[in-house]
């Protein structure tokens, strides 16, 4: 096969787009939009089922030698695959969902560039083509997201945009250090320099930053509820991870070699730790439908981070396919989110209720995916988690941390009986209990109506779940991840690590987890009511709607402060980003107006002493002659004394 | 032939200028831009020779000695620099023509702007550097005029600060030439390519003084940012666009071409000027001072590329200028655009403005996004190649500043884009229609975007000039 094809999934998305700007017909751009995607996708399969390919024009030839390389291996074309998946499923999608919303023209142009670019950085072979492709889809983040609010487009593109900028520097870094902007020539370069210990930090930074975790995430819940639905459900739930994750795989294990244990490595387990615990407790405490969801969503890179940062290959191997099974269950999830909205038109937990039985596809879908994300089994999410569980026990016996891996494994593990616990109350709230007397249904049934075109990405994507789950190490392992990550052990050895005795251990385990936190808050629920003696109408206090499930994790005197101060906003890194730079501004604006008073001081300096000089020559002969006497007096001083 | 241009691109302005002030008011304002048009025109003829490597000299007058002559050199470098100069002067001229319709002393701008032009080409194509400093020192007058163009008296302080500043640079400049020619015997810019001199250090320190007095660079630059608010907006365009980078002209020409040498301390000179420009930026209110405090910045970058002295930093100088003038010319144009709308440049004050003004807000987006540096804007690979040089020299700690002004530069702007054309408006009213100041801000924003698409055609020229300098 030609290596031209590797351009195909670039330019053919990008000129649809530009060919969407042109179009009048609403119908034309949706129909334009989804069989570009389709053809993306296709061709996705293609590159995917041939072998290694790479193609490259000359490019820069000016700067030494910038060629625009692509190439497609394994890896990189099954994230392609999975990439143009989620743009058919979400162009599908946005049939329906999107109808009558503003400004329809720009955005199904900027979800094909999205694709195109994302295509790109993905298949890019050089760091210039790398950084090109990345940076422009932080700029068209910032045009999807601005279809929602400016105010938070800006945010996430000062965050994204912040990072990329020191992704460029550590590209460049990078580039110092191994002399070749080709991404295949860069080899495990030692990380025993400061020069390369920066330059690893700061590709992680733009890498952590793309997939959205700790603390580059605080953008992704308030754009969850500005922006429009589709559009989170393909940046922050799917392609940001793809992209993300993917490129800290290449940093971690293509660019540099992260051993276990070491410094980097620890830091990594720290941020991914940290990131699964305190995200899953913000989404504990969520009212909102799609602020919980995005809270999970950034929760969950969390285990993907933890993954890769072990430097275990089976624990990479288990964060590649967590990354993959979270985008599947999270635009699952997202999608499930925006059927709700679009029927009841609002998000909010505690105006739901009772919806399992008006949207059965909905309720059935979003469910898999929920017990998917909470790590159930036989779902995806569980073998990813399991995966990863493992690997971080190898770490342990590995030894040489210290005992910090048992951290890392209760911080999983916890991380999962609190996403449990989160769906608990967001299932119970949105589909079980009573209809929420609040708001009144909404009338006019048939325009509500989810209809194929909304149904159908949702249903696909769950039975990917259950696929993925029960059949893991057939389908998903053996045809995607195991030829992308080199070194886990052969599969004799992965009878070892599946132990149904201590899986079900752990779940119990889990659930008893989950089962505590939800009696601590049910303890303090508890009511006094006049009794039921039938015949009454149900008031509204006495129905259980869940919003209210963990207020009471809220009030823990520890966790108080927490959400308090993350509610007003004050643990945002990104305030606190924008105070630093406003201070360093503030001080070097004052050096700025100190070297202006100088100048200024000067002038001044200079007409004070001509207005001086000016005075002296005021024209009054007397004062002259004074002054020349004057003069002569000295010169007779002088002359006389010497 | 390619001769004839050369004279006729710096000739056709300087004179055209003049009779600017006898021509009725009619033919006058067109005859401005025909003038300097056919000046960017004669200079687009002299591309393809100076691209097949050939060096166009003349000499008109000569003086035994060296010490003055009229003689001329056009190769890459300077080419590319009087192509920029003459582009932005189009477009400026093109947008005063609704823009200036309503000011007083329309003859005299009218005069001054295609002088400044034809001697900032001037300046770009001067093999004698007594004729450099000549063209140099009728700019900086031009300059003075217009950016006291309104007259009132705290405007008239300004411009005499804007040029006193300026002069006392060149003054030290001019007495670094006449060292030089004490040392060597000539001022001619080819014959002293490669000369030993003593005490260059020093004397290259002087120059160096007029050189950042005029590019505003830390510690000279202080001018610069009252300068512009009260400059008109056209004016503003070709002050920060172009005739502020022809002192980077003579830090190539000179440092670069003729002497190859630049110190350490310079580069980070360059850097904390590019730092505290985007600091300052960052504070300010006014719309102007941040886009003026913003030329103060990018131009610390330029600086720190061309005083890398390595065939990268060249490249990425020059093709930083370019996307440089071309983005800032529309953010000035813009700027004036909302001012004229609205009386008014505090972006606390404005807002809203993408209703009322699409096309323009959309330029002057696309304008910021270059001057920012995001793909697939031109400034994109201009800020990329600085840093890969910065890097590639080993200076990884000016790199890393470098790129914290960047992150720095993203903020000031998206404030500033933000403040002027998004959130609430409180100045609602209908827009003037006033095709020429939109158009003009547009194409800026267009031609920034194309910039950077076909970056490997614009980088063409440049590497011919960077090879020439190596040679």
């Amino acid at each position: 096969m030609s290596s031209n094809i590797l351009l195909y999934p670039i330019l053919l998305p990008l000129i649809a787009g530009a060919v969407c700007f042109l179009l009048s017909k609403k119908w034309m751009k949706e129909v334009l939009s989804l069989v570009a995607m389709l053809a993306t996708f296709i061709l996705a399969i293609f590159i995917f089922g041939s072998e290694e390919l790479i193609f490259t024009q000359a490019w820069l030839p000016i700067l030494g030698g910038i060629n625009f390389s692509l190439r497609s291996y394994h890896f990189s074309s099954f994230i392609l695959i999975f990439l143009a998946l989620f743009g058919v499923l979400i162009s599908l999608y946005s049939v329906k969902f999107m109808r009558g919303k503003e400004r329809l023209k720009e955005y199904y142009a900027y979800l094909l560039w999205t694709i195109a670019a994302s295509s790109g950085a993905i298949l890019a072979s050089n760091l210039i083509v790398f950084l090109l492709f990345w940076g422009a889809l932080g700029l068209l983040l910032y045009a999807l997201l601005s279809l929602g609010s400016y105010r938070v487009a800006t945010k996430g593109l000062l965050i994204i945009g912040a990072s990329d900028f020191a992704l460029i520097l550590g590209v460049l870094f990078l580039y110092h250090l191994s002399g070749t902007l080709e991404i295949k020539e860069i080899g495990s370069i030692p990380l025993n320099s400061a020069l390369s210990i920066f330059a690893f930090i700061l590709l992680a930074t733009g890498a952590l930053a793309k997939a959205g975790a700790m603390p580059f995430h605080t953008w992704i819940p308030e754009a969850a509820e500005k922006a429009p639905l589709p559009v989170m459900a393909l940046l922050p739930a799917s392609l940001d991870k793809l992209l993300g994750i993917y490129f800290l795989y290449r940093i971690c294990l293509d660019f540099f070699h992260l051993y276990p244990n070491s410094g980097l490595s620890l830091l990594l387990m720290l941020v991914g730790s940290f990131t699964i615990v305190a995200m899953a407790m913000m989404a504990l405490v969520q009212n909102d439908l799609k602020r919980l969801l995005s809270y999970q969503t950034v929760s969950q890179v969390g285990y993907m981070v933890l993954g890769i940062g072990t430097g275990i290959p089976l624990a990479i191997a288990g964060g590649i396919f967590h990354m993959l099974n979270h985008t599947i269950y999270e635009v699952c999830l997202f999608l499930g989110g925006g059927s709700v909205e679009h029927r009841k038109k609002t998000t909010q937990l505690n105006k739901l209720g009772g919806l399992a039985r008006m949207m059965p596809i909905t309720f059935v879908t979003f469910f898999i995916a929920a017990l998917s994300i909470s790590g159930v089994p036989p779902f995806n999410g569980f073998f990813s988690k399991w995966m990863i569980y493992q690997g971080v026990v190898e770490l342990g016996r590995l030894g040489g941390g210290g005992n910090f891996w048992i951290i890392w494994l209760l911080a999983a593990l916890f991380g999962s009986a609190l996403t449990l616990a989160s769906f608990i109350k967001l299932i119970h709230a949105t589909f079980l209990g009573t209809p929420s007397t609040s708001q009144p249904e909404d009338m006019g049934e048939k325009a509500r109506k989810l209809g194929f075109s909304m149904a159908l990405p949702m249903i696909v994507l769950a039975s990917l779940c259950v696929v993925f789950g029960v059949f893991a190490y057939r389908i998903p392992l053996k045809l995607f991840i195991l030829d992308s990550v080199a070194g886990v052990p052969p599969s004799g050895e992965w009878l070892g690590w599946w132990r149904p005795g201590l899986t079900t251990t752990l779940i119990i385990i889990g659930l008893v987890i989950g089962g505590v936190i939800y009696l601590l808050s049910k303890v303090k629920l508890f009511r006094e009511d006049t009794s039921y003696i039938g015949g009454e109408e149900a008031s509204p206090e006495m129905k259980v709607s869940g919003v209210e499930f963990y207020d009471t994790v809220r009030d823990f005197s520890g966790l108080k402060g927490i959400y308090g101060a993350a509610q007003k906003k004050k643990l945002d890194f990104y305030n606190w980003g924008m105070s630093f730079c406003q201070a360093v501004a503030w001080v070097l604006r004052g050096l700025d107006r100190l070297v202006n008073y100088v100048w200024e001081g000067l002038a001044s300096l200079v007409v004070l002493m001509g207005r001086g000089g000016s005075r002296l020559h005021n024209g009054i002969l007397h004062t002259y002659l004074a002054w020349c006497l004057l003069g002569l007096m000295v010169l007779l001083v002088v002359f006389l004394v010497l | 032939m390619a001769d004839t241009y050369l004279i006729l691109s710096i000739f056709v302005p300087l004179v055209g200028s003049i009779l600017c002030l006898l021509f009725p008011k009619k033919v006058r304002d067109f005859w401005a831009l025909v003038v300097v048009l056919l000046s960017f025109i004669f200079l687009l003829f002299l591309i393809s020779p100076v691209m097949k490597e050939e060096i166009i000299g003349i000499n008109l007058i000569s003086q035994n000695g060296g010490f003055f002559s009229l003689s001329f050199l056009a190769d890459g470098i300077s080419l590319i620099f009087a192509l920029v100069f003459s582009f932005i002067g189009v477009i400026a001229l093109i947008y005063s023509l609704t823009y200036m319709k309503s000011y007083d002393n329309q003859r005299e701008y009218y005069f001054m702007i295609p002088l400044i032009i034809a001697s900032l080409i001037g300046v770009a194509f001067s093999e004698n550097l007594i004729l450099l400093y000549i063209f140099w020192e009728i700019a900086a007058l031009a300059t003075w005029r217009l950016v006291g163009f309104h007259r009132e008296e705290n405007i008239v302080r300004i411009a005499d600060k804007t040029f006193l500043m300026t002069f006392l640079g060149s003054s030290f400049m001019l007495l670094g030439f006449i060292l030089l020619y004490n040392q060597t015997g000539t001022l001619s810019i080819t014959q002293l390519k490669g000369i030993e001199i003593s005490n260059l250090k020093g004397i290259l320190f002087l120059i160096f003084l007029g050189i950042i007095a005029k590019s505003a660079c830390l510690p000279i630059h202080t001018w610069l940012a009252e300068a512009h608010p009260v400059a008109p907006s056209p004016m503003s365009a070709i002050l920060s666009g172009v005739e502020v980078e022809v002192g980077l002209f003579a830090f190539l020409r000179l440092f670069g071409y003729t002497f190859n040498w630049s110190g350490g301390w310079i580069l980070w000179l360059a850097v904390i000027s590019s730092l505290i420009g985007a600091g300052a930026a960052l504070r300010e209110k006014d719309i102007k001072r941040i886009i003026a405090y913003s030329t103060v910045s990018q131009v610390g970058y330029i600086l720190l590329g061309f005083a890398l002295l390595s065939k990268i930093g060249f490249l990425a100088g020059l093709l930083y200028f370019i996307t440089h003038a071309i983005a800032k010319a529309g953010l000035f144009l813009g700027a004036g655009a909302v001012e004229q709308q609205y009386k008014e440049r505090d972006i606390n004050k404005l807002g809203g403005l993408i209703k009322t003004m699409p096309l323009t807000g959309i330029g002057f987006l696309f304008c910021s996004l270059s001057i920012i540096g995001l793909p697939p804007f031109g400034g994109f690979y201009a800020k990329l190649m600085i840093v890969l040089a910065t890097v590639k020299e080993g200076h990884f700690f000016i790199a890393a500043l470098a790129v914290f002004a960047a992150i720095l530069t993203m903020l000031y702007l998206f404030r500033l884009f933000n403040g002027i054309f998004l959130g609430q408006g409180t100045l609602g009213r209908a827009p003037l229609k006033k095709w020429s100041t939109v158009a003009c801000v547009l194409f800026l924003g267009i031609i920034s975007l194309v910039i950077g698409i076909f970056v490997s055609q614009v980088l063409e020229l440049p590497n011919i000039a960077v090879a020439n300098i190596f040679k």
